[in-house]
């Protein structure tokens, strides 16, 4: 459940600012923009409330009644940028909360500066003195599009948000007696949890009243089949008018229409059936009751008797019969505010070891097929329909095995869509001017790729908006345009994913990049040697700044390095490059995926193993004369008029081998962070590309890590084959 | 695999699953047995005592193999048709005892266990816990926990 509330309010608080961004570029909010924030910080607040997050709720809350009166109130003409900067701070701080709630922390943030902000502003646009909730007192024009006529008839009233005294004091004088009221909800389609809104609904209610009897009985049970099918029907008994209670109902959370009817009789109603759910309001009461004269009748009786007497409560059962006042009143605010054209939701969230699960069953699939296929049972039999239908059920399986795959693969849309919060915040902090521009967005990367990449990101950007894009001044100096522009860009390359973020600002300074790294005494070579590329790449140095000051935003020295790191981490690589006065580019480049690496899969006796494609230069037959052996007897060979170490893998795990002669076997030239060293193997066996899965447990907890051996992997005909650690290996 | 045999009685017992490695034949409790599957190809892994042989690839898990043959130093055999790899759940590890066959299942009822110290039988009686007589000679109960977690 927390995680469901997490998960949900970090992807809507996304959205949010994505709205936001995208609003204020065209420098207004257009209507379907403020409906759509509307609606996400209306389920902020919900699941807020619900979770018993006050400060997110009291926040989305405040956000969303700001928004209500701008909606409602086409003559004033907010200004969009304050609201902008509110809503974003808004996001921010539900961002703050989430993350300590996601930590396990307690929600504990303070909102009230911000809620006076937000109460602030709400004065200046409603003219009005501050007043904790100001715009409820403006007389809003119909607000919830029932359809008019059903509406109960002091409308202002019943569409309150916020109104507490309101309607305590619009309403005509309370009754001393208690009044039975019949409450019937239905919910909206797929709004989950039925009951325990309905149990909510009862809460909310039950501060004023002295009995509520529900149907079904108990909405603590799992209830909510029935609900959806016949709604939920609440006996409330109080002293309360009627407006009071179609206040509190409205106010609940995701109610597509309910309908409120005053009481009285003495017969019990809680077996009748429920009416059929409505979705528009149509106003319906219970069937079989005594006296037919329902429907118009009885909504005109309700029209003209807005506020019903009080009558004193006749019976502890409900009671049915002759309603004075019925009134369906289509969903609150939340119905309300959804835009007409509602897109659904076309995705499922899904957890990662499901997926893992499904991809290792897909992978078995493929190998029984295989083992069916090629029985050795099967033999010189000629079995034409066996061949057609073996050839149809490996296409079908390889197919499959193919769609689970990409199932992992999400766009980095998101990711680069986050990128814009960055460079909008801090071109107002440094009044720079910046164009921002997303390309190939659509680029498909693992999921867990995409986890590990937003922080290198945000970096990367921030760095080039605060080093790269000038000033518009310099920049109109120097006979460019005055706004700079950053272009982030995804795109595939074979099994990597390349990103690059280019600016077109002042570029890197190479002399200076390079005293410093003589000062900091990072050069392991001759000056002369170094090219620019390698110059410019000492900005990821760890430590490394060319920044005298250090600001806010960067001049630590830490964001890059930190930045690579990270993307180290997942297998990729950062490099940097630039023209002086022309820009700089920083290029990302990542495997699609982490899970599945591409190998070369080697023999030594009996056994394979995997070596990773990325780490090997070269292979090739050793001749004798490239064999060195030093009086240690230590094994080297000369590989491009170097010396490099060779590691004899049969010697190193032990396997019983024919080939121990350097020229019946072969020599792979591998690689690790400069290292290189000759791994001897008896054959090559071909390339694979490999899901990596751990060693057992039970083994590594006996023996530790063994060396050389990074994993293990199941081949394409079930066999398990080990992966080489080159890094141990070269070191 | 020799048929499946499962014997009444009174008293309380419990479920074996019986097997043979050497001349001797086993017993282990069903509850901790997950599957009997016949010898796949195992992958060596380098630095592993003798009598874990390696990995094997167990419906895409991989999990480790031990040689009880090994286990109880007698001489390692070649596999054979007969010999099986029983999986079993040692505390929440998996992991795959190879034995030269699997005889069945039956019923040992508690009446019919002895200690394992009244047999001077010379086997490791630190893997046993209990000796079962049955109609079909004696099954030595195996403490899996010690099996499995002794080195």
């Amino acid at each position: 459940m927390l995680e469901m509330f997490i998960f949900e309010s970090t992807q809507l608080t996304e959205r949010l600012e994505e709205i936001l961004i995208e609003g204020e570029q065209q420098g207004v909010l257009g209507e379907e923009h403020i409906n759509e924030i509307f609606r996400v910080m209306h389920t902020i607040k919900g699941s807020a409330a619900m979770m018993e997050y006050n400060n997110i709720a009291t926040v989305g809350h405040h956000v969303e009644d700001m928004f209500y009166f701008i909606r409602e109130n086409h003559d004033v003409s907010p200004d969009w940028k304050i609201i902008v900067d509110l809503c974003l701070e808004s996001a921010d701080f539900f961002k703050q909360e989430v993350g300590k709630i996601q930590a396990g922390q307690n929600s504990d943030g303070d909102e009230n500066a911000l809620l006076n902000k937000i109460t602030g502003y709400m004065n200046v646009l409603t003219g009005k003195e501050p007043a904790p909730s100001p715009f409820a007192k403006t007389p809003s024009p119909v607000a919830y599009v029932p359809s008019a006529a059903a509406a109960p008839p002091p409308p202002q009233e019943a569409e309150e948000e916020e109104d507490e005294e309101e309607a305590d004091a619009g309403a005509p004088a309370a009754a001393e007696g208690e009044l039975c009221y019949l409450v019937h909800v239905f919910f909206e389609d797929g709004c989950k949890m039925e009951n325990i809104r309905a149990y909510q609904i009862t809460n909310a209610l039950s501060d004023f009243t002295s009995r509520i009897d529900s149907v079904p009985a108990d909405l603590l049970e799992d209830c909510s089949d029935e609900i959806i099918s016949n709604g939920v029907k609440l006996y409330v008994y109080t002293d309360q008018t009627y407006e009071k209670i179609n206040t509190v109902v409205s106010e609940a959370l995701f109610i597509k229409t309910f309908e409120l009817t005053l009481i009285q009789g003495a017969e019990t109603v809680a077996d009748e059936p429920g009416p059929e759910p409505e979705p528009v309001a149509v106003e319906q009461a219970p069937e079989p009751a005594p006296e037919p004269k329902k429907a118009k009748a009885k909504k005109s009786a309700a029209k003209a008797e807005p506020a019903p007497e009080p009558e004193p409560a006749v019976a502890a059962e409900p009671v049915p019969a002759p309603a004075i006042a019925s009134a369906p009143v289509p969903a609150a605010a939340s119905a309300a505010a959804a835009p007409p054209a509602e897109v659904k939701q076309s995705f499922i969230s899904v957890n990662v070891d499901k997926l893992d699960k499904l991809m290792d069953l897909a992978g078995e699939l493929v190998i029984s097929v295989a083992m069916v296929i090629n029985n050795p049972d099967l033999e010189g039999l000629n079995l034409e329909q066996f061949e057609k239908a073996a050839s149809m059920l490996s296409k079908n399986t390889s197919e499959l095995q193919d769609i689970i795959m990409s199932v992992r693969m999400i766009p980095i849309s998101s990711t680069f869509h986050k990128m814009h919060r960055i460079v909008r915040d801090v071109s107002r902090k440094l009044n720079k001017e910046v164009e921002f521009v997303i390309l190939g967005e659509e680029t498909e990367v693992d999921k867990n790729m995409i986890d590990n990449l937003s922080d290198p990101l945000m970096h990367i950007v921030r760095n080039s908006m605060d080093h790269g894009i000038e000033n518009p001044e310099e920049r109109e100096q120097a006979g460019k345009p005055r706004v700079g522009r950053i272009v982030l860009e995804a795109r595939n390359s074979g099994s990597d994913v390349i990103i690059t973020c280019t600016d077109n600002g002042r570029g890197l300074d190479r002399d200076k990049i390079l005293a410093k790294a003589i000062a900091q005494g990072m050069l392991t070579k001759p000056e002369s040697e170094y090219t620019d590329k390698e110059i410019y790449n000492f900005v990821m140095a760890p430590g490394f700044s060319t920044k005298d000051q250090v600001t806010e935003l960067s001049g630590r020295g830490v964001g890059m390095d930190v930045a690579k790191k990270n993307i180290e981490k997942i297998g990729g690589t950062v490099t940097v490059d630039s023209t002086p006065g022309q820009g700089t580019v920083n290029t990302i480049r990542i495997p699609l995926t982490l899970a599945i690496l591409a190998g070369i899969e080697i023999k030594v006796g009996s056994n394979f193993y995997l070596v990773p494609t990325l780490n090997i230069r070269e292979s090739f037959k050793p001749q004798q004369e490239q064999i060195v052996v030093d009086p240690d007897g230590n094994e080297m060979i000369l590989f491009r008029g170097e010396c490099y170490p060779i590691v004899r893998l049969h010697s190193l795990f032990s396997v019983y081998t024919d080939v121990t002669k350097f020229e019946d076997g072969i020599m792979i030239m591998v690689e690790d962070e400069g290292h290189m060293t000759g791994v001897f193997a008896d054959t090559l066996v071909g390339e694979q590309q490999v899901v990596v899965k751990p060693i057992p447990q039970f083994i590594t907890e006996r023996i530790g890590q063994i060396r050389g051996i990074a994993g293990c992997t199941i081949l394409g005909n079930g066999n398990i084959s080990l992966i080489i650690d080159i890094k141990s290996l070269t070191q | 695999m020799d048929e499946l045999e499962i014997q009444g009685g009174n008293t309380t017992q419990a479920l074996y699953l019986t097997f043979a490695v050497g001349e001797e034949d086993y017993g282990l409790e069903i509850a901790v047995v997950i599957e009997i599957i016949g010898v796949q190809t195992i992958t060596e892994v380098p630095e592993l005592p003798a009598y874990i042989k390696g990995i094997i690839n167990l419906r895409g898990r991989i999990i480790p193999v031990m040689d009880v043959r090994i286990r109880f130093n007698k001489e390692p055999q070649e596999y054979n048709d007969r010999t099986c790899i029983i999986v079993v759940d040692a505390q929440g590890t998996n992991i795959g005892l190879i034995v030269d066959t699997v005889r069945g299942v039956m019923n040992i009822t508690d009446d019919d266990i002895t200690d394992p110290s009244s047999h001077r039988s010379g086997y490791e009686n630190r893997y046993i816990n209990g000796i079962g007589k049955t109609q079909q000679g004696v099954k030595l109960l195996l403490n899996l926990e010690r099996l499995v977690a002794d080195y």
